[in-house]
């Protein structure tokens, strides 16, 4: 029997091609989020939990008050470590951990890194297993320890051990590792992590002299077995005494103690905390999603099956005529069910391999992973997944086409209702979301491409800029540099026009303003080609007068409301009171061409960490290649690091090209979901309705008259939804214009992103009921107003 | 005047090929009564779908009211179909949604008729059928006869030149049956065309001329005096 019942389903599957497939696939994207959202979630819960001790180890943090407001802080008193080692037997082990934000240079990028400082004992403590090399190597203070993703990352090619390391360090010490280790891949679930590894030595600059004010990233301790965590907190009042005696401005209230593996409940709420935890409502929200996604594509699949019930009416009314019973009629249409559900289960499998867990790892710090082998509970989860999915889609079709009585059947008098509210609110918030992810889309990518396309204010076409790493390096670089025959000017900055700056207060008259302050040579305005709006730039032959000179941008006069002659005005800038020497046209110092107040200030040569190399037109490639080679004559253990200024923008230019093709994808998405759902929907009101569309066209109405007519129903559906969608996005993206107008400038999105986006989905709409309107509009008369014989 | 000229439909599905008509030549003259009589599945719907324009015949010719229709497409058979012909089902194939008004009206309504013209021919097509006083009934309110009447009142109201029925009196008891009949006969008699399917003897007998179908042909007519 049940061998005839999948021979049939499968049949049944191949017969009506197109629904199964619309099935397939809606159920395979609802599948495919709700396994990312289990891996997400599951992340979530287990943060940290693979470590061997984990119940034994805590991180030490402390609270404090600030202006009424209680906090925790996760960051720790450095002392704190030995003190607990010393002062109770139960403690184990603590471990200090300190990070620090250095720079690694290759090739053409600068990369932003952190290195962690442990204790020797890390290891001891920590289930960090080693794939290469000791932990020993922690002992050594030149010895470097790499995540795997930083030995992919910096080694692909090559073994990693021994070899050589540099960074920068935050106080611009360079520093030479060794690799002396790797470490396996982290577990998805991980929470503490390190990219770069080396022990605690006081050879470090970060943690030199440290005394009672000194705070570190972390103190973790390990207790002995059977030890209680609870009996040493209460023993931690001697310490507060002590500490707060040393730090009298910021008295700690307590120490606290929190468990790797157990956080606290507001765990999420600890400032710098050095092991992730996660807020509770993102758990609940990632949930949601899934559940919605899964409700409605069941609510989709519903609507789809019953449309497609028509066509199996007389079987279903002879099988009961034949003898079978209802519960058999019910077995049957679960088991078809259960079939497709398999189906979209391994469809949604590969979805979530291919698409959403690349873009999910894209997108978040979080890293998750589809280990089917290895992982139980996924398995658990899947089963559980397809038997809830083929119940709750299948449920509802079965059990109403089974109470089917047979002699209504044959008569053709079933009547199916037409009251599918439910299914008719959900079309609108389908479509609704559908409208909004693609009119987001749209924006987006007309933001990135009118940001792209914004006035420079300068020509970047023949800059070369050249990233220093060290104060002597300027001075020879720019004597070489100049000799070269394509190099038409050299300069240098401190900050760099589209790579760095501070923002700054200045006083004008007395009253404080913001400005973006750019420390840069003399002759720096010229060499990027800035242009001059009134006065004079800096004269590089007058350096004491420089000294007390400024530049402002146009933006500058017109938002602080300088008045005329601005040049010769004097203003407060660091406690030194300067005068604008000129003023300079704007020039886009962000990606998206916002404009701000900015001042250009005159810095000494010593504290240049760029170089500009102004070059002939067209020779940029044979600069570089004299630039790379006179590096590497002065600075032959790194690599050069530059870019053509025509290029700064290309990061922030990346992430938005990103972020538009992000929403593509999830527009692309959102808009298949709800042409399913209209879809089914139309089905089953369309097969509803021939008979009336036959009258009608045997009457005299066109082919147009039917289309309209039914789907008029769908297109005020449509209409609803689009003026929400619409009006919600105006709203809101003005809003968030209005929010971010420091960031985002001037950009204007106008109506021409609504318009197409809202073209977008309307066409896609009236695709996906095309092919059914046509045929409901075309019917042939003959057949279908053939009497019941 | 209706002239067909072996007319031929073939029915072809992957594997079968079925002969529904097989040679029909037939006149009907403006103003005749014609019963089409045979057993099922002779082909006597089919044919009355190709008289009445909904379908093509495979092979064959088709004159209707001195035009060639039998290579026409479906927008042009729309377009002539449209208040020339006037259609009685069995099942009466009402639209549920609309009241008894709006059925009778929805022909005028497609052929653009103005409003109070359209108002006029409504009530008096409904006055004719006596059907009147159910006006602001839905179908599903009025009993089968009733629901026949409004069938006929909307098949007429254009005042088509040709009338097809299709085993009108299929659905109806003998009193109801035997009403719409007469109604049928009347119209007939003011000069409108009627062209009817039916199984019973009876009801052709109202007939002037009764075809007779087997397997696609016509095998005997018989003329009423």
């Amino acid at each position: 029997m049940l061998r005839t019942y999948f021979l049939l389903a499968w049949r049944n599957l191949l017969a009506n091609k197109l629904a199964s497939l619309i099935n397939i696939v809606g159920l395979s994207i609802a599948v495919a989020c709700s396994i990312t959202v289990f891996l997400t979630l599951r992340n979530f819960w287990t943060l940290d939990d693979f470590h061997a001790n984990g119940d034994r180890i805590y991180m030490l943090e402390y609270v404090q008050k600030h202006q009424d407001e209680t906090r925790t802080f996760g960051d720790a008193p450095a002392l704190m470590a030995n003190a607990l080692a010393a002062d109770f037997p139960q403690v184990k082990h603590t471990v200090r951990v300190e990070r620090e934000n250095v720079t690694v240079y290759r090739n053409e990028s600068v990369i932003s890194e952190m290195i962690t400082y442990a204790d020797a004992n890390f290891f001891d403590v920590f289930t960090f297993p080693l794939a290469q090399g000791s932990p020993a190597a922690l002992r050594d203070p030149s010895a470097l320890i790499l995540s795997h993703d930083m030995a992919l990352k910096y080694f692909p090619d090559q073994n990693p051990i021994g070899q050589p390391f540099t960074v920068l360090t935050g106080s611009r010490e360079q520093k030479q590792f060794v690799v002396r280790g790797v470490a396996a891949d982290f577990p998805d679930n991980i929470g503490f992590k390190f990219a770069l590894l080396t022990g605690y030595h006081p050879v470090h600059t970060a943690l030199k002299n440290q005394d009672w004010s000194s705070h570190i990233s972390a103190v973790f301790v390990e207790l002995h077995p059977r030890a209680n965590i609870a009996t040493l907190a209460r023993q931690m009042k001697p310490y507060m005494v002590r500490y707060n005696a040393r730090n009298p401005e910021k008295p700690i209230e307590s120490f606290v103690f929190d468990n790797l593996r157990q956080p606290a409940q507001n765990a999420y709420d600890v400032d710098r905390r050095p092991a992730e935890a996660n807020h509770p409502l993102i758990s609940l929200v990632f949930g949601a999603i899934a559940l919605v996604m899964m409700a409605i594509s069941c609510v989709n699949y519903v609507n789809i099956s019953l449309g497609g019930v028509t066509r199996r009416l007389k079987e279903i009314g002879m099988r009961k005529v034949l003898g079978g019973t209802r519960q058999q009629l019910i077995g049957q249409f679960m088991i078809e069910n259960l079939l497709l559900c398999a189906f979209a289960l391994a469809f949604g499998l590969l979805i979530t391999e291919l698409f959403l867990i690349p873009l999910f790892n894209d997108i978040m710090t979080m890293t998750i992973s589809l280990n089917v082998g290895q992982n139980g509970t996924l398995w658990v989860f899947l089963i559980g997944l397809l038997l809830f999915t083929a119940v709750v889609s299948g449920a509802y079709p079965a059990l109403y086409v089974s109470a089917f009585r047979p002699t209504v059947v044959f008569a053709g008098k079933l009547k199916f209702s037409d009251r599918r509210t439910v299914a008719r609110v959900l079309l609108v918030g389908q479509f609704a979301l559908a409208f909004i992810a693609v009119i987001i889309g749209v924006a987006l990518t007309h933001a990135g491409k009118q940001w792209q396309n914004i006035d420079w204010g300068y020509t970047p076409d023949n800059a070369l800029v050249l990233r220093l790493t060290d104060s002597t390096q300027y001075t020879i670089l720019k004597n070489e540099l100049g000799q070269l025959p394509n190099v038409r000017a050299v300069s240098g900055a401190q900050s760099h026009v589209g790579e760095s700056m501070n923002s700054q207060s200045v006083w004008v008259g007395g009253i404080e303003k913001q400005a973006l302050v750019f420390d840069v040579g003399p002759d720096y305005p010229q060499t990027l080609g800035l242009q001059l709006a009134q006065g004079r730039f800096f004269d590089p032959q007058r350096r004491a007068e420089n000294t007390q000179s400024v530049l402002v941008n146009q933006t500058f006069v017109e938002q602080h409301g300088l008045k005329q002659p601005v040049v010769g005005q004097s203003m407060r800038l660091d406690s030194q009171l300067v005068t604008v020497a000129g003023v300079v046209q704007d020039f886009k110092w962000f990606g998206s061409g916002a404009e701000r107040p900015a001042i250009l200030r005159p810095a000494p040569e010593s504290r240049f960490t760029y170089l500009i190399a102004d070059f002939e037109p067209g020779r940029g490639p044979q600069v570089a290649t004299a630039v790379t080679r006179i590096w590497k004559a002065h600075v032959p253990t790194m690599t050069p690091s530059w870019f053509y200024q025509k290029d700064v923008f290309e990061n922030f230019n990346t992430t938005s090209r990103k972020l538009s093709a992000g929403f593509g994808v999830l527009s692309g998405l959102a808009l298949l979901i709800a042409c399913m759902g209209l879809y089914g929907l139309a089905t089953q009101h369309f097969v509803r309705r021939i008979k009336e569309v036959s009258v009608r066209k045997v009457l005299g109405a066109t082919v147009s008259q039917v289309i309209l007519l039914v789907n008029r129903e769908f297109i005020s559906l449509l209409l609803v939804a689009g003026g929400l969608a619409n009006a919600l996005c105006f709203t809101g993206i003005q809003l968030l214009l209005q929010q971010t107008q420091p960031f985002t400038g001037g950009l204007r999105l106008g109506l021409w992103p609504y318009l197409v986006a809202n073209g977008v989905v309307l066409l896609t709409a009236a695709l996906a009921v095309s092919v059914q309107s046509w045929k409901v509009a075309t019917v042939k008369l003959a057949e279908s107003l053939k009497n019941p014989d | 005047m209706i002239q067909t000229i072996n007319l031929q439909k073939l029915f072809a599905t992957e594997e079968v090929e079925t002969t529904a008509l097989n040679g029909i030549s037939m006149d009907v003259k403006d103003g005749e009564f014609v019963a089409i009589m045979g057993p099922s599945g002779c082909g006597k719907s089919t044919l009355l779908n190709i008289l009445g324009l909904l379908d093509n015949p495979t092979d064959g010719e088709y004159n209707f009211y001195g035009t060639a229709v039998a290579r026409m497409t479906e927008r042009q058979r729309a377009q002539l179909r449209k208040g020339s012909i006037g259609f009685v089902f069995q099942s009466f194939n009402l639209i549920d949604e609309l009241t008894v008004y709006e059925n009778v009206e929805l022909p005028l309504l497609y052929l653009k008729t103005p409003a109070d013209e359209r108002k006029q021919r409504v009530e008096a097509a409904l006055e004719r059928m006596a059907i009147m006083h159910r006006r602001n009934h839905f179908p599903q309110q009025l009993s089968g006869g009733q629901q026949q009447r409004t069938a006929i009142a909307r098949a007429v109201v254009a005042k088509p030149k040709l009338i097809l029925a299709d085993e009108p009196t299929g659905n109806l008891d003998s009193k109801n049956g035997e009403e719409v009949m007469k109604l049928l006969g009347e119209l007939n008699d003011e000069g409108t065309t009627i062209i009817m399917v039916t199984h019973s003897p009876y009801d052709a007998g109202f007939a002037h001329r009764i075809v007779n179908l087997f397997d696609g042909k016509v095998v005997t007519e018989n003329f009423h005096v």
